[in-house]
């Protein structure tokens, strides 16, 4: 959905160097309905994007799905922070002290946000067909990107601004997906185990 | 050739039109059947069968223009995105006359028209490749980072589950 739209996709184009990796199989679900009828879907999971130096050392991390233009957004901040970063390391020879300055401004900026709570949690109605340009608009993405750019966000610039030195999206990943993104890759069951086997009263 | 000829042609033409259609319409109502499930998971099932039976017939590859009205099937909805119908999954006879080029392999060759005696292979629908979008994406992270020192961009690393390239990730 995201990388589908041309505007987004183009913007990364001109001011990235773009790549995607998987960091394990995702979790299918598929329902036999014994009539021949199966439907199957994508049962958990998230994406998570890398800002990094030429160097592979991570800038900044934008979790889960976006808002296209909340996302372009985000983007053009970080590419002017990642060359900023790129020339401190240049001048002095490291960057680790521009990017721990560069977290803990932003961390203080996150904590002065009011984020609204969630009051309406009756799940809403899509239909039964829709387009990547119709789910932009439903109003759970735009739940999801302001949990993105609040909550998870000030857990990686805490991260971040604490570390001592650079990181790489290898090192980052497995504290990421557990911590903040809630999909532990470490668990069989991406954290859904209580989900599945609690009050299941069949032993598999 | 004969006007006798000419028209023992035209009706053995219109015969296997006619079963073929025949077998689509019978494929498509009976999509759901249970009997059938054997061929969506990659395996030779049932319509394999059908299919050979089809193919001892005709004895070689037949043009066939095959109608979309033959095997339209409802849309599943996966996650937000549509899904293209279970036809595409449970009718792969009319690919091997048409070789219509799927929907979600849009940017690809056209698939070539299979020879009628080859056995026809049912692809899981999670294991095909789509586009995955519309970025340039490098190959690896080591191409990326050589790509950034020389452009002097940064690196936009995209981690998923699953693979981009496929239809569930």
């Amino acid at each position: 959905m995201l990388f589908s739209d041309s505007s987004i996709a183009k913007y990364i184009d001109q001011n990235f160097e773009p790549v995607w990796e998987s960091v394990r199989p995702v979790p299918m679900i598929t329902i036999d309905f014994g009539n021949g009828r199966k439907v199957k879907r994508t049962l958990h999971g998230n994406i998570a994007s890398y800002v990094c130096t030429a160097d592979g050392r991570v800038v900044d991390v934008l979790p889960g799905l976006y808002k296209p233009d909340t996302y372009r957004d985000a983007l053009s901040k970080l590419v002017t922070v990642a060359r900023n970063a790129q020339s401190a390391a240049e001048r002095t020879g490291s960057k680790s002290k521009y990017l721990a300055t560069y977290h803990q401004k932003a961390l203080l900026s996150i904590r002065g946000i009011k984020v609204p709570p969630v009051t309406n949690t009756a799940v809403v109605s899509h239909g039964l067909s829709h387009t990547p340009s119709d789910v932009v608009a439903w109003p759970e993405l735009t739940e999801e990107t302001t949990i993105n750019e609040t909550q998870r966000r000030k857990l990686i610039h805490e991260k971040l601004a604490g570390m001592l030195s650079e990181t790489t999206p290898a090192q980052l990943k497995p504290w990421l997906y557990k911590d903040v993104l809630h999909c532990d890759l470490d668990d069989p069951y991406l954290g859904l185990q209580a989900a599945l086997f609690e009050n299941y009263p069949f032993v598999d | 050739m004969s006007l006798r000829q000419r028209s023992f042609g035209f009706a053995a033409a219109s015969a296997v039109f006619l079963v073929s259609a025949a077998c689509s319409s019978a494929l498509c109502q009976e999509s759901h059947s249970p009997a059938l499930q054997g061929a969506t998971n990659g395996t030779i099932g049932p319509k394999g069968a059908i299919e050979t039976r089809i193919e001892s017939h005709v004895g070689g590859a037949v043009p066939y223009a095959a109608s979309s009205r033959l095997f339209s099937a409802p849309k599943i909805v996966s996650g937000g995105l549509s899904s293209f119908g279970k036809g595409r999954i449970e009718n792969p006879l009319e690919r091997s006359f048409n070789g219509i080029r799927p929907a979600f392999r849009a940017g690809s060759a056209p698939a070539p028209q299979p020879a009628l005696r080859r056995a026809v292979e049912v692809q899981s629908i999670a294991q095909r490749k789509e586009r995955p979008g519309l970025v340039g994406w490098h190959e690896s992270m080591t191409e990326a980072c050589a790509a950034s020192a020389k452009s002097g961009k940064p690196v936009l690393l995209v981690h998923v589950l699953g693979n981009l390239d496929q239809h569930f990730c």
